[in-house]
């Protein structure tokens, strides 16, 4: 019974360290598998994130945030980054299908979503940890937030068919891009938000150097 | 043609946050009744004739021009930046005032504040000079002061939300000093039927004030002047060979509070409307549409009327349901819960903008407590008890001049020489020097 269970975790325990763990769960089940994983990952961040001002919000709000919105932010990322990697990769030559890019980001990042929350929760045990304490409460997630960035990276790469040097061009291009979509998301908030457009000011040298 | 499994499940997706983003956006709560009620019911204006509030708004006009004239002109100044919708910022800088030539109070007065143990007859005998150059230099405030008696009400701008401009009481308050030292003058002098007359007047100005006050700050400023009235009355009441006619006066003086006086419910349903009206022009949404996203205006006011609701219910509360409320008012940041998914920046600005009422709804109670002493110091005096005895005495007097929380008798300090209550914060006493 307990050999089973260790076998059953074990698979889970890999996705943190071993890039080809990532890759095989993946591309070894379904698009629609990894929707579901991208929806977790959202409903876990998104209440992380809120958790942390439980001193405001009930718990229930905060859940109800975390299913709500935390799917529809996730598929909003992982869709864009996915995509735009797709794009960068195919211009240079990558043969690797949307599917395929979608499949690795979704659960490169699961261990990192676990991870955030899990810290959140201990995080909030503590009435302002300091500079000691908040680090090593941290640690963890720092490394497998580490771990999560080299097993997607490696993944995407391998995907790509890209020598290394070809595969870190192809990823810094894309980061690049992410970023300025995301400028441009803003952008459009502030649009919306009438007066805000003011703060647009601070954003503005981003945007030039991103130019 | 039949559509992929996946793009069933992407259209399913876009559909439902689609729905649930356009439920969040429009939808708003019905309005709660008791809201309705209190942000629509009648209340007399501002500006009319009458209202003594006008007058003490301008109670420093330059000279030539009546206080009342120039707070109606204040007011129209300000009405006019408001109705086109002027930013509320903006009056300061616009409302016509003649500043410059404003009457200020000239020179220092002493403060009457009620915990000194002053001796306010010995002090206008050994500063008769003085405030007989003071009476000289200000007379003019002195007449305004004495003519704001002649208006017949008083309505605070409740309706004016935050632009609703606030008196410089600064300039009465002293000019207020003043006229009770000289009316500790005339008793010192003999004339005590006309010093207990004036103070009754003084006394009867602001409880109606107090009665008829619909924003805090006239309230506290009321209730803080009731506080000097009660003092001097209990001074000349226990110091003065008073004949039974002038006793009666001071007993009139400080015969129980009535009419909504000490009441704070009416304060508190006033201050709950102006901040309502106040935020109506703040969140203008006919000018921004992208807010009405965020903030739901039926939705806002139930929170911030619920906030208030305690102490604006159907009944005024009495000072044991005080006592009891106050002793629950310390967990007042109730968590933001559902609500915040349809009306963020309601649900928001609601839970910052909750006040700690605990506060004010004693205010009433200790004013009433602090007659009931001014009553036992002037029963000590001239029942001429011994200080052995005064605590039995005052236990005598639990039933009718006892703590107004707990109808305990009122306590005694031989060394301080002080009749005094505990304030239900625990913080403090309202006491009286004997």
């Amino acid at each position: 019974m307990e050999d089973n269970q260790v076998l059953k975790i074990a698979p889970y325990i890999a996705l943190i360290c071993r890039p080809a763990a990532v890759r095989d769960a993946a591309l070894k089940r379904s698009v629609i598998y990894a929707m579901a994983v991208n929806a977790i990952n959202g409903m876990l961040v998104m209440t992380a994130l809120w958790i942390q001002m439980s001193y405001m919000f009930t718990v229930p709000l905060i859940v109800t945030i975390g299913f709500l919105f935390g799917p529809f932010f996730s598929f909003i990322v992982s869709s864009t980054c996915s995509r735009i990697q797709w794009f960068v990769g195919g211009r240079m030559g990558s043969p690797a299908s949307y599917n395929d890019i979608y499949r690795i980001f979704a659960w490169s990042f699961l261990p990192l979503s676990v991870m955030a929350l899990l810290n959140s929760l201990v995080l909030i045990q503590f009435y302002k940890p300091g500079l000691l304490l908040g680090s090593v409460t941290l640690l963890p997630f720092i490394l497998i937030a580490l771990l999560g960035v080299r097993n997607y990276c490696s993944n995407i790469i391998a995907l790509h068919q890209f020598m290394r040097l070809r595969g870190a061009a192809c990823l810094t291009l894309a980061f690049l891009l992410i970023l300025s979509a995301f400028m441009c998301l803003l952008l459009v908030a502030f649009l919306l938000l009438g007066d805000s457009i003011n703060e647009l000011n601070n954003f503005f040298p981003l945007f030039m150097a991103l130019g | 043609m039949k559509m992929p499994a996946i793009n069933k499940i992407w259209l399913a997706i876009v559909l439902f946050y689609t729905v649930l983003f356009a439920s969040l956006a429009f939808y708003d709560g019905q309005p709660s009744r008791n809201m309705l009620e209190n942000l629509t019911r009648p209340l007399p204006e501002a500006v009319e004739a009458g209202n003594a509030w006008i007058a003490v708004y301008g109670f420093s006009a330059p000279q030539g021009m009546s206080p009342y004239a120039y707070g109606e002109k204040k007011m129209h100044g300000l009405r006019d930046i408001i109705e086109p919708g002027g930013s509320y910022k903006e009056q300061d800088k616009q409302v016509p005032d003649n500043r410059a030539r404003e009457i200020v109070f000239k020179g220092e007065i002493i403060s009457l504040n009620i915990n000194k143990d002053r001796d306010i007859l010995r002090y206008v005998r050994e500063h008769g000079g003085e405030i007989r150059a003071l009476e000289r230099d200000n007379a003019i405030l002195l007449r305004r002061y004495e003519e704001l008696r002649n208006y017949p009400g008083y309505a605070d701008p409740v309706d004016y939300g935050f632009s609703a401009p606030m008196p410089k009481f600064s300039s009465i308050r002293k000019t207020r000093i003043l006229r009770l030292l000289l009316l500790a003058e005339t008793a010192g002098r003999g004339r005590y039927a006309a010093a207990l007359t004036g103070l009754r007047d003084d006394m009867n100005f602001w409880r109606f004030i107090a009665g008829n006050s619909r924003l805090i700050i006239s309230k506290l400023t009321s209730i803080s002047f009731l506080y000097q009235d009660i003092r001097i009355a209990a001074e000349l009441g226990a110091n003065l060979p008073l004949s039974n006619e002038e006793r009666k006066i001071a007993l009139d003086i400080l015969r129980p509070f009535d009419r909504g006086e000490t009441a704070m419910r009416e304060v508190f349903r006033g201050e709950v409307r102006n901040m309502q009206k106040g935020m109506e022009k703040v969140y203008s949404l006919s000018r921004r549409t992208t807010e009405r996203f965020f903030f739901k205006p039926n939705s806002s006011d139930n929170l911030f009327y619920k906030n208030w609701e305690d102490v604006v219910g159907d009944v005024e509360l009495s000072p044991q349901q005080i006592a009891a409320k106050v002793g629950r008012a310390g967990n007042l940041r109730e968590k933001i819960g559902f609500g915040f998914l349809y009306n963020p920046v309601g649900e928001i600005l609601a839970t910052i903008g909750k006040v700690d009422t605990s506060t004010y709804i004693v205010m009433g109670c200790d004013l009433e407590g602090y007659r009931r002493l001014a009553l036992l110091k002037i029963l000590v005096r001239t029942e001429k008890i011994s200080s052995e005895n005064i605590r039995k005495f005052v236990e005598s007097h639990a039933a009718d001049l006892g703590n107004p929380y707990n109808g305990e008798p009122m306590k005694w300090d031989p060394a301080g020489k002080t009749l005094y209550f505990n304030k239900l914060s625990g913080n403090g006493r309202v006491e009286i020097f004997l």
